[in-house]
């Protein structure tokens, strides 16, 4: 009998649940995601006219300015909205990355700076870090043995 | 566990809600007594302002009621944190006996029926119970970092930052603004949601299953009571909860089942499906429905407050949601009698 | 502030626009022997049709070439320049070829001929400025 409630209500909790609006969303996260990528682009256009850095070497500065932005917003409460509002569109970025490190080390404050913000700052981050570096070894790993075998 | 019955109606004789900036945008916010301007509230942490948030509803409800921490013989606090740490400063404060509950954001309506529960058996003249939620310290606990800009689905309910206190007395002199009736001590559900966004469908079952027994064991009917008000189960629980009720074979009319999620945040933007928390139904039966009650424009209610039982590690171990609610039902003002 | 945003905005893009204007192509010979080689190589990169803009500066022994790819074939810059290099190379084996589709290095290169046009350099600079701009395309972080 109880087994039978509970699938009962969670028919009944199915049939009520709202869903994602998943192609406003995407469409949302396509134009904040693409808009931060201009700011990105503006920057980086910025660093080659104005500053001795090539299209190659301007990547690395433009990133540390972008995430330098986000973690300003974060700091004044607005990347919150906006994530709310864009999804994907402001998380993929280099800012989402910069928002993910500060909100952690704002919210770990209060345990102090070397158990708090030290311990927790790559509470969210510390995976994409993780991942980042073993996928980074794999790969070259791959390209390494290809390499020797002599396919590339 | 049969429904408790008071016979000798413990009153609830004053009450004090305090509440964060957002719940200013509340259409009720007009029955809560403080509100504060930021959600740090002059304290150095969120925690430390939940706790605030609790001693500053306590004090506003013993203001109220004309009465010294002295005079309370019991404590009884609830909330979300770990070890439910807000509530235990809050009492240490205050200097009474004290016992700690959990049940999640049913620790309102579990306090009341603990409270009546206490006078009616003598064991206490008067006994201060409430509840306290911060939404900031909540998310920080089960979700997220407060500022950190992850999107929320249409399903997720907004913690209410409020805390909402009630002086449960045995004193038939004073004048009460409502009575404790009856409780009925909900049974843990699982309907096996695992998303922690969706607490309102994973509370639905529970809601119904108390509503289900305390009507059957009062032997009431529905129409017994003007109002039958859930906690916290938002849209998507509330509607889910009306369904299985009327499979049930209760059926409701959507003027009498209204849920306190749902009310709290009417027309509020950035609020997806609703509020929830333990100060969502603290604050709405404490600060508008005992005054309803006082006024005599509402005869008798019926509280579900409705609690998801989950912790972040439980639903990260893949734990399907357990969910309890508690219902406790208020009488008006017993006129003559006094 | 809505007025504010417009003109920011129009700003970012009309100098955006700015980027993809052809300013060339210019060739530049840093001794007149070399006319025949720049020649040449303009040609050729005039007969391409992913190229559409370029700087040319033959100095003594190097060849420093800066051209700007189409945004249609950006996709496939590096196999575009594989080709021009290996055309080069078989072409002038004798001298060292720096090949950059590198918007730094085609304004620095610019802004050289511009200098030597204007006849503000002496032989002398005009290879030490070609060197430095050999060292910023070398740089790679």
């Amino acid at each position: 009998m109880t087994g039978n409630w509970i699938k009962q209500s969670k028919d009944a909790a199915d049939q009520h649940e709202i869903k994602r609006p998943v192609l406003k969303n995407c469409i949302k996260a396509f134009l904040v995601g693409g808009f931060i990528c201009f700011v990105g682009q503006v920057v980086t256009l910025i660093l080659i006219l104005f500053f001795p850095f090539t299209e190659q070497t301007a990547s690395n500065p433009t990133v540390a300015i972008m995430v330098f932005f986000s973690m300003l917003l974060t700091g004044f409460g607005f990347y919150q909205k906006l994530g709310q509002f864009a999804g994907a569109g402001s998380a993929v970025p280099v800012t989402g990355f910069g928002n993910a490190v500060v909100s952690a080390a704002i919210e770990h404050r209060s345990e102090g700076l070397v158990l708090g913000v030290g311990g927790n700052i790559f509470k969210l981050a510390g995976s994409v870090i993780v991942f980042g570096v073993i996928s980074a070894f794999f790969l070259a790993l791959i390209k390494t043995i290809l390499i020797q075998i002599g396919v590339i | 566990m049969k429904t408790w019955h008071f016979p000798s109606y413990p009153s609830i004789i004053s009450s004090g809600v305090a509440a964060g900036p957002f719940e200013k945008n509340s259409p009720y916010a007009s029955s809560f007594d403080t509100f504060f301007e930021d959600l740090y509230m002059g304290e150095k942490s969120f925690e430390k302002a939940q706790r605030k948030l609790m001693e500053t509803s306590v004090s506003s409800a013993l203001l109220k009621a004309g009465m010294s921490e002295q005079q309370i013989d019991c404590l009884i606090f609830g909330d979300l944190i770990n070890q439910i740490t807000p509530s235990n400063m809050a009492a240490r404060s205050i200097g009474a006996p004290y016992l700690g509950i959990f049940s999640a954001c049913a620790g309102s309506m579990e306090g009341l029926a603990l409270a009546g529960a206490l006078i009616d058996g003598g064991y206490a003249d008067s006994v201060l119970t409430g509840v306290s939620s911060h939404n900031a310290s909540t998310e920080r606990q089960f979700r997220y970092p407060t500022e950190y800009g992850g999107q929320k689905p249409p399903t997720a309910q907004w913690t209410v930052t409020a805390a909402g206190s009630a002086i449960v007395s045995s004193d038939k002199e004073r004048n009460a603004l409502a009575h404790i009736e009856k409780a009925t001590i909900g049974r843990v559900q699982d309907i096996e949601v695992t998303d922690p966004f969706n607490m309102g469908a994973a509370m639905s079952l529970a809601a119904a299953d108390v509503i289900e027994r305390h009507l059957i064991q009062s032997k009431d009917s529905v129409a017994d009571y003007d109002l039958i008000i859930t906690g916290d189960l938002a849209e998507i629980g509330h509607a889910a909860a009306k369904d299985i009720l009327s499979k049930k074979n209760i059926h409701l009319s959507s003027e009498q089942f209204i849920d306190c999620g749902k009310m709290i945040y009417q027309g509020v933007e950035e609020v997806q499906a609703g509020g929830s928390g333990p100060a969502c139904s603290a604050s709405m039966v404490y600060g508008y429905f005992v005054n309803e009650l006082a006024k005599s424009s509402l005869n008798r209610i019926l509280v579900v407050a409705t609690g998801a039982l989950l912790s972040p590690l439980t639903f990260q171990q893949k734990e399907t949601i357990p969910c309890i609610a508690h219902a406790v039902s208020l009488i008006k003002p017993i006129k003559g009698g006094q | 502030m809505k007025k504010f945003i417009l003109s920011f905005f129009s700003v970012i893009l009309l100098s955006g626009c700015a980027i993809f204007e052809q300013s060339g192509p210019i060739h530049i010979k840093i001794h007149d022997s070399e006319n025949e080689t720049i020649k040449e190589v303009s040609q050729h990169i005039e007969g391409t049709k992913e190229l559409y803009d370029s700087v040319v500066v033959a100095a003594d022994s190097t060849l420093v070439i800066s051209y700007k790819v189409k945004h249609l074939y950006r996709f496939e810059m590096k196999s575009i320049e594989k080709k021009m290099k290996n055309w080069l190379e078989e072409k002038y084996p004798e001298k060292e070829i720096v090949l950059s589709s590198d918007y730094k290095i085609f304004i620095e290169l610019f802004e050289f001929s511009d200098q030597w046009n204007k006849g503000n350099l002496n032989e002398k600079d005009a290879l030490d400025e070609v060197e430095k701009i050999i060292q910023l395309k070398k740089e790679m972080t």
